[in-house]
C-alpha cells in the first residue's frame, strides 16, 4: 500500500513510454470588472499514470471527467498548472515535456499525434487529402515533394482508401472514411504514440467497428501505443490492456481491463459497469443494481473529502472528510477509496 | 475489410470533379444558382465598366452648359417614322416660352429623325491620358443643339445622363476607397482582438461600441465641417472616404474577430499545432484561408453603406462640393420643390443609388450564403 513513486529522468522502467505525476489543471475562474481571481475550476486534479511501450491504455468517464484534457496536457495542446510529464522519445533520451515551451515541443510532435473525435471539425475543409496528410511531413521537413505524395498515397492504403482520392477535398468523404485520413495524418510521421480521443463515438456502430479493427491492425503493424479515450465500457473492454477510470478530474481507478471488469475495487467503477446496458434480458433480472444518485459534481465547487462521496452509495463518515490519495494495492492495481479492501464490488463479468 | 474498401465503386470521372473541386470552384457553383445575386453581379460590372470608361459612354461632358436647352424632359426613342420602320431615332426639341409664365417646354418637332448613331464623334476628351479621342458610345448626328439626354438636362442645361455616369466614378470609388479603409483598420484591429483577447480585445471592444454609439450624421457633420472649404476637392474626397471608413471599419472588426474566435477553436486548427505548425502557418495556411470568403462577402456588404454615407453627406452639402460631381452632388440639384414639380427627372441619381445598393446587398448575400461550407 503506497502511492506512487516518482521517477526521475534515470529512474523510468525501460518498458514505460509515458509517466505522468501529479498532473493538474486549473482554469481560474474570473469575476467582476476587475478580472478578480475568486477560484479554480479544477479540470484536473492530481493525476499520474504510467503508459507501457506497445499497450493500450483506456480512459472511461462520464462527460466532463476530464478524459479528454488528461490526452491534450500529455500532448501540451494546453499548458499544465502543475505536474511532471515524462515521455521516452524513439533514441530512448528522456524528455519531461511540462518544462518545454511550446517552440521546444514542435521537433517532439512528430513522435505523439492525436486522433479526434468529430471527422468533421479536425479536417481543414479546404485542404486535399494530400495537403492534409502530408501537412505533418511539410512542417517537420521530410522528403520532397515527391517523396511526400508517394508516402501519402501509401498511407492512404493503409488505412484502406485508394490512393487515387488523393486530389479530393474532404467533402467527398463518409464519417467513417474521414475518420481515416485523421489516421492517416497521425500516422505520416511513424509516431510512437497516438492519443484516440472519443475516435470513434461519432460513428454508427458497424464503421466504428471497422474503424477499431483498423486501429489494432495498425498498432500490431506499427507497434504503436495507444491512449484511448472514450466512454464506451464496451469499447474499451474490446480494445484495452488497461483501463483508467476518471471522476471529476481525478483517476478513481487504474487496473489491468479483466480485472477491472471482473472485480471493481472502486465503488463508481462497479456504478459505470451497472449502468451499461445488458443485450440479454435474462441477465438483466439477476443483476444487482446500483443506482447512482444525483450528478457529477462541479469541478468549480468540488465536494470535501472524496469528491464521489455524495453519490457514493458506501460512503462513510471518513469519505466527506479525508482525500483518498490513489495507491497501489494487491495485484498492482490503483484505487481512490478509503475503502477499496473492505468492499466486496461486483464488475461486468460474472 | 481492407479489400472491402478498396474493391467498391469504380471512379466515376463527373464524381471525381466534383470531390476535387477547388473550394472557389465550390463556391461559384453554389454562387451560380443564386440568380438574383448573378444578376446583381452583371449589373455591378456594367455599372464599374461606365463608371471607368466615363467620357466614352457618356454622350457629353458633364459640365458642358446648353442655355437654350434647360430643363428638358428626357428625350423620347423612337423606331417608327411616319409608319416606316427606321431604326432608333429621336426628335429635334422645339423650345417655347410661354409668354404669361415665362414657363420653358419642349415640343418634339416631328418633321425630321435625328438617328442614334454608335461610336460618333463629339466632344474631345483624353483617354486616361494616353491619347486624345472624340468618340462617344452612342449619340445624335445634327445640329449643336440636336441632342439626345436620356435623363434630360438641369436647370444650366447639362445633361443629367452623362453627369450620373461621371457620378457614378466617384461614387462607387468612394464606396470601394472608403471600404478598403476600412478593411485595413478592422482586419488590423480585429485581428488583434481576436487573436490575443483578454484586455486588449476588452479595450478594441469598447472602443467599437463607443464609436457604433455615437449619432453618424452629426458625427459625419461635424468631421466633414473641420474640413476648409478652400482645399483641393481631391484631398476633400479622400478625407470624406476616410472619415466613412473610421465608422464602417467597426462592423468589419466584429466579422474578422469573430472568425478569428471561432477558428480558434476548430479541431484542425489544434491538429495543425499538435502536428508541429508554427503559429505563421496556422493563421496563413488554417485560418486566412477560410475566413476570405467571408471577409469578401463583408467587404461587399459593407460598400453600399460607404456609398449611402457618401451620398448622405453631398446631400447635405457637407461632402463633396461642385464642380466634382458624384451622385449625392447631382440630388442637391433636387432638392428644392420647384425641381420634384417640374423636373422629376433630377431625381435619376436617387435611383441609381438605390439600383446599386440593392444590387450589392444582393450580391453580398449571394457570396455569402456560398461560401459558407455548412450550406447546402
Amino acid at each position: 500500500m503506497s502511492e506512487l513513486p516518482i521517477p526521475n529522468h534515470a529512474s523510468l522502467p525501460d518498458d514505460v513510454l509515458f509517466s505522468v505525476r501529479g498532473l493538474k489543471k486549473y482554469f481560474p475562474i474570473q469575476a467582476g470588472w476587475l478580472k478578480k481571481h475568486v477560484g479554480d475550476v479544477k479540470a484536473i486534479d492530481d493525476v499520474s499514470l504510467d503508459i507501457k511501450k506497445g499497450e493500450t491504455l483506456g480512459l472511461v468517464g462520464e462527460s466532463g471527467s476530464g478524459k479528454s484534457t488528461v490526452a491534450r496536457l500529455m500532448l501540451r495542446a494546453y499548458d499544465l498548472t502543475d505536474g511532471q510529464i515524462l515521455f521516452r522519445r524513439s533514441n530512448n533520451e528522456i524528455v519531461d515535456l511540462s518544462k518545454l515551451t511550446d517552440r521546444e515541443m514542435r521537433p517532439l510532435r512528430a513522435e505523439m499525434q492525436m486522433i479526434f473525435q468529430d471527422p468533421y471539425s479536425s479536417l481543414n475543409p479546404r485542404m486535399t487529402l494530400l495537403e492534409l496528410v502530408g501537412e505533418p511531413m511539410v512542417i517537420h521537413g521530410v522528403g520532397n515533394a515527391g517523396e511526400i505524395k508517394d508516402r501519402v498515397a501509401e498511407l492512404l492504403k493503409v488505412v484502406g482508401l485508394r490512393p487515387e482520392f488523393i486530389n479530393r477535398y474532404p467533402h467527398a468523404f463518409s464519417g467513417g472514411q474521414r475518420q481515416r485520413i485523421g489516421i492517416a495524418r497521425a500516422l505520416a510521421l511513424n509516431p510512437s504514440f497516438i492519443a484516440a480521443d472519443e475516435a470513434v463515438s461519432a460513428l454508427d456502430v458497424s464503421v466504428a467497428a471497422q474503424n477499431i479493427n483498423l486501429l489494432q491492425d495498425l498498432q500490431e503493424q506499427f507497434g504503436l501505443t495507444y491512449l484511448f479515450i472514450t466512454h464506451d465500457l464496451g469499447m474499451v473492454e474490446h480494445i484495452a490492456d488497461r483501463v483508467g477510470v476518471m471522476y471529476l478530474g481525478r483517476l478513481m481507478e487504474v487496473a489491468p481491463t479483466e480485472l477491472l471488469f471482473s472485480k471493481p475495487l472502486h465503488p463508481y467503477t462497479e456504478a459505470l459497469m451497472a449502468a451499461v446496458p445488458q443485450p440479454d434480458p435474462r441477465g438483466n433480472r439477476t443483476r444487482k443494481r446500483v443506482p447512482l444518485k444525483g450528478e457529477i459534481a462541479n469541478a468549480a465547487n468540488p465536494p470535501s473529502g472524496c469528491s464521489f462521496h455524495p453519490r457514493c452509495p458506501y460512503a462513510q463518515a471518513k469519505c466527506s472528510a479525508e482525500v483518498p490519495a490513489l495507491r497501489t494495492v494487491a495485484g498492482g492495481r490503483q484505487v481512490r477509496c478509503h475503502f477499496a479492501e473492505e468492499l466486496s464490488l461486483v464488475g461486468a463479468v460474472a | 475489410m481492407t479489400e472491402q474498401t478498396l474493391a467498391a465503386e469504380p471512379i466515376n470521372a463527373k464524381k471525381e470533379d466534383l470531390y476535387s473541386a477547388k473550394p472557389w470552384q465550390l463556391i461559384w457553383r453554389r454562387f451560380s444558382k443564386h440568380i438574383l445575386a448573378v444578376i446583381s453581379l452583371w449589373f455591378l460590372l456594367i455599372l464599374a465598366f461606365c463608371a471607368i470608361f466615363a467620357e466614352f459612354v457618356a454622350p457629353y461632358e458633364p459640365f458642358k452648359v446648353e442655355r437654350l436647352r434647360t430643363m428638358a424632359p428626357p428625350t423620347g426613342i423612337h423606331l417608327f417614322h411616319e409608319g416606316q420602320f427606321v431604326g432608333p431615332f429621336v426628335y429635334a426639341m422645339e423650345r417655347t416660352r410661354d409668354p404669361e409664365t415665362t414657363r420653358v417646354s419642349y415640343e418634339p418637332d416631328t418633321s425630321e429623325p435625328l438617328p442614334i448613331r454608335l461610336f460618333v464623334a463629339s466632344s474631345d476628351y483624353s483617354f486616361f491620358g494616353l491619347f486624345k479621342t472624340d468618340i462617344h458610345l452612342f449619340g445624335v448626328e445634327g445640329g449643336r443643339r440636336d441632342q439626345i439626354n436620356l435623363m434630360g438636362t438641369d436647370d444650366l442645361g447639362r445633361d443629367v445622363f452623362s453627369r450620373l455616369i461621371h457620378g457614378a466614378r466617384v461614387s462607387l470609388s468612394a464606396g470601394l476607397v472608403g471600404v478598403a479603409f476600412a478593411f485595413v483598420l478592422g482586419l488590423t484591429l480585429g485581428s488583434i482582438s481576436g487573436y490575443f483577447g483578454g484586455w486588449i480585445d476588452g479595450a478594441i471592444q469598447r472602443l467599437m461600441e463607443l464609436i457604433r454609439s455615437i449619432p453618424t450624421i452629426p458625427l459625419w457633420m461635424g468631421l466633414a465641417a473641420a474640413l476648409p472649404v478652400v482645399w483641393d476637392p481631391l484631398i476633400v474626397y479622400v478625407l470624406i472616404t476616410f472619415i466613412l471608413a473610421l465608422i464602417g471599419w467597426t462592423y468589419l472588426a466584429r466579422v474578422v474577430r469573430g472568425q478569428f474566435l471561432a477558428l480558434r477553436n476548430e479541431d484542425y486548427v489544434l491538429a495543425a499545432r499538435l502536428s508541429g505548425a508554427s503559429e505563421y502557418r496556422i493563421i496563413t495556411k488554417h485560418m486566412l484561408p477560410s475566413m476570405t470568403s467571408y471577409i469578401i462577402a463583408a467587404l461587399t456588404l459593407a460598400v453600399p453603406e460607404m456609398i449611402l454615407g457618401e451620398t448622405a453627406l453631398s446631400f447635405l452639402g457637407l461632402g463633396l462640393r461642385p464642380p466634382v460631381v458624384s451622385w449625392g452632388v447631382l440630388l442637391q440639384d433636387a432638392q428644392n420643390l420647384r425641381s420634384i414639380s417640374l423636373a422629376p427627372w433630377l431625381l435619376a441619381p436617387g435611383g441609381a443609388v438605390v439600383l446599386t445598393v440593392l444590387a450589392f446587398n444582393f450580391l453580398g448575400d449571394g457570396l455569402r450564403d456560398a461560401a459558407d461550407p455548412y450550406g447546402q
